[in-house]
């Protein structure tokens, strides 16, 4: 049985937009999965129609398989928790967190049952007499998320919950809401544009781009293997690096090279014999400073140097003025205008069409 | 900050303060001591301490008008303010069509004015050829074959001959009011209602509410300010009607007073028999009225929620 499931699904808008193309997706009860993707790629749309608060305009989704089309939101069993929080204003913490039980019916000595509970899980006990007004920012993402598990749903969907919060609050919120799914063990989907928070959080992401899922994974597989440009472009921070050049695979030697400069000679593993234009990718933490006798070494130059601690971005050009960004140690003590070379790491590069979509070259064992 | 960009905010402010400060403060301090006065003409009075205030409350004409102008600030309050409600509520959905020109429609008895509109509401209300007596009598007719209703309703003459603008006052300028203020009251719940954060009320959809819970557990509560500060504006515009009775009535106040209110009774008193000290008197137990409908909303403000 899936917990919720995605057939040929699209949302069209007036106008003939379509913020939602063709999207199939399977969730498996007691998963996290996160959509992730840049603003306007159609994952709050998507999670929208889960929730049954926009229409769908082709395909079927299914919750507990049983297709909820044409189900209202209030007969879907799910909870929601929005990025404003949508707290009741004029209620309580108590009060919010038991409307929907009220509503339900629910006997009032199993509501207040309830409310305890949730407010044990959450430490909310102080708070239970508040209106939303007197709560910060994270004690009212925590009585959103009170509000939610009080209904006991059997799917959570999340709609970028944790973007209100300050940096350092929305990381205790993520270790939180980790740690919260691990003891409930509630089917949830998640949305968020920060890459970041997605890798930590799901078991598994879902890639989105211009309303079309770009991959489904688990986040080291979509951080090691990104099936095209845009996926290994948005997962990992900084971003890959992309150099446009020619690509030439004879016996197992891989070539790479750019305006007559070799990028990369190597042996890349499942990368088939071509000749070709293509796209090399490669993670500033994937490029090591070498010596200049090191083979494959590239000539650079050092134009600006970030320390982030132990370690530094450094911004390199090499010698067509492309630029590179590498993550090097901090004792390594490079600075500004120095003149380095630099090598790629051969198992850990990525190499992708030089087309529209950029689909992945080297395919994974 | 140079001396000429110091004295700039005082300067466009200049041509208000001056107007107020001769025409509201300075008759509002003379308007103390003329309270206590029995005025001979402009120029002569003698004191006659509270006796005008004492005079008001024995005075039964008085109290009608006390009388009249709360039932139309209750009739106001109480059918404009959920009309306009409930016209923003259905102006406000995402799919209506012709929105713009319903929201115009409401709005354009605003934008003809006051005086044309009771002029226009005197000629609908008037007796036998009124449009109003006329929809009446032609509802009443297709009704009329109708057992039990048809034999309870009066003649067509009976009812062409309702005296709403003589002794029927109070309900025409009821109506009339909220012709011309429904729309505009509306603007101020709309604007409210577009405020509302789309996810609470989303959120209640998904807790299970439906739309008159949703309606009564999470719009009104969220536009409670906005509905406060309308109740208040509303009241204290119909405390102070005026113009629509004088336009609309005849003698400005229909017969035997029954549209009588207290700006009426003021201005008769002061401007037609020339008793400026009663007027002001009957001016300032206006101005004590207002007092409480301001208080009250401050009191009620001070639950205000936090969105």
């Amino acid at each position: 049985m899936t917990a919720v499931e995605l057939n040929n699904v699209w949302k069209i808008y007036a106008g003939d937009v379509a913020a939602v193309k063709d999207v199939n997706l399977s969730i498996q009860p007691g998963e996290f999965v996160v959509l992730v993707g840049p603003s306007g790629c159609g994952k709050s749309t998507t999670l929208r129609m889960i929730a049954g608060l926009e229409s769908i305009s082709k395909g079927e989704i299914s919750i507990g398989n049983r297709v909820v089309n044409d189900v209202a939101p209030k007969d879907r069993d799910i909870a929601m928790v929005f990025q404003n929080y949508a707290l009741y204003p004029h209620m309580t913490v108590e009060k919010n967190i038991a409307f929907s039980l009220k509503i339900s019916g629910m006997p009032k000595d199993d509501i207040n049952k309830r409310v305890q509970n949730v407010s044990e899980v959450l430490g909310l006990h102080e708070l239970l007499k508040r209106k939303p007004g007197a709560l910060s920012g994270g004690q009212r993402q925590r009585v959103a998320l009170g509000r939610a598990i009080a209904r006991d749903p059997k799917v959570f969907l999340f709609d970028e919950p944790l973007s209100n919060l300050d940096a350092k609050l929305r990381i205790a919120m993520r270790t939180e809401m980790k740690s919260l799914h691990q003891r409930l063990a509630t089917t949830t989907v998640y949305v968020t544009h920060d890459q970041e928070e997605a890798m930590t959080l799901g078991s598994r992401l879902v890639v989105m781009n211009a309303g079309q899922i770009q991959q489904v994974g688990t986040p080291i597989d979509i951080y090691n293997y990104p099936n095209n440009r845009f996926v290994a472009g948005f997962v990992g921070s900084p971003a890959m690096n992309f150099i446009e050049g020619k690509l030439r695979v004879k016996a197992g030697e891989t070539h790479f090279s750019r305006n007559g400069l070799d990028i990369f000679t190597g042996s890349v593993s499942y990368l088939p014999d071509t000749e070709s234009d293509a796209v090399i990718g490669v993670r500033p933490q994937s490029i090591m400073l070498v010596q200049k006798e090191t083979p494959g070494a590239i000539a650079a130059t050092v134009d600006q140097v970030e320390p982030l601690g132990d370690q530094m971005d450094i911004k390199v050009r090499i010698h067509d003025d492309t630029v590179i960004i590498a993550r090097v140690p901090l004792q390594s003590g490079v600075d500004t205008g120095l003149q380095i070379h630099i090598a790629f790491d051969a198992e850990k590069v990525h190499f992708f069409e030089n087309s529209k979509v950029g689909a992945r070259l080297n395919r994974r064992s | 900050m140079t001396k000429d960009t110091k004295a700039a905010p005082y300067l466009f402010l200049a041509p208000f303060l001056i107007l107020f400060l001769v025409f509201t403060l300075v008759p509002l301090f003379q308007s103390v001591p003329l309270a206590t006065q029995h005025t001979f003409g402009p120029d002569a009075s003698i004191d006659v301490g509270m006796e005008k205030f004492s005079r008001a409350f024995g005075d039964p004409r008085f109290w009608t008008a006390l009388r009249n102008t709360l039932v139309f600030t209750t009739g106001s309050v109480l059918i404009q303010l959920p009309v306009a409600l409930a016209l923003a509520l259905v102006l406000n959905r995402k799919h209506v069509l012709g929105r713009g020109i319903f929201r115009l429609l409401f709005f354009s008895p605003q934008l003809v004015g006051l005086v044309f509109v009771a002029v226009l509401a005197m000629v609908m209300f008037q007796k036998q050829k009124g449009l109003v007596n006329s929809i009446l009598a032609g509802g009443a007719d297709l009704i009329r074959g109708l057992p039990i209703i048809g034999g309870w309703l009066p003649s067509k003459s009976d009812i062409l001959g309702i005296p709403w603008l003589e002794t029927l006052a109070m309900p025409a300028l009821i109506i009339t009011a909220l012709w011309m203020y429904a729309g505009f009251n509306m603007i101020y719940f709309l604007a409210a209602l577009q405020n509302v954060p789309k996810e609470l009320e989303e959120a209640a959809m998904i807790d299970g509410a439906g739309p008159i819970r949703r309606f009564f557990a999470v719009t009104l509560p969220s536009i409670k300010p906005v509905a406060i500060f309308v109740v208040l504006l509303s009241v204290i515009g119909s405390i102070q009607v005026f113009e629509l009775a004088y336009i609309m009535l005849p003698e400005g106040m229909g017969l035997q007073d029954s549209g009588l209110t207290l700006v009426t009774y003021l201005f008769k008193n002061g401007f037609e028999i020339g008793d400026l000290g009663y007027a002001t008197a009957i001016g300032w137990l206006i101005a004590a009225l207002l007092s409480i409908a301001a208080i009250t909303q401050r009191v009620l403000n001070r639950s205000e929620v936090r969105l």
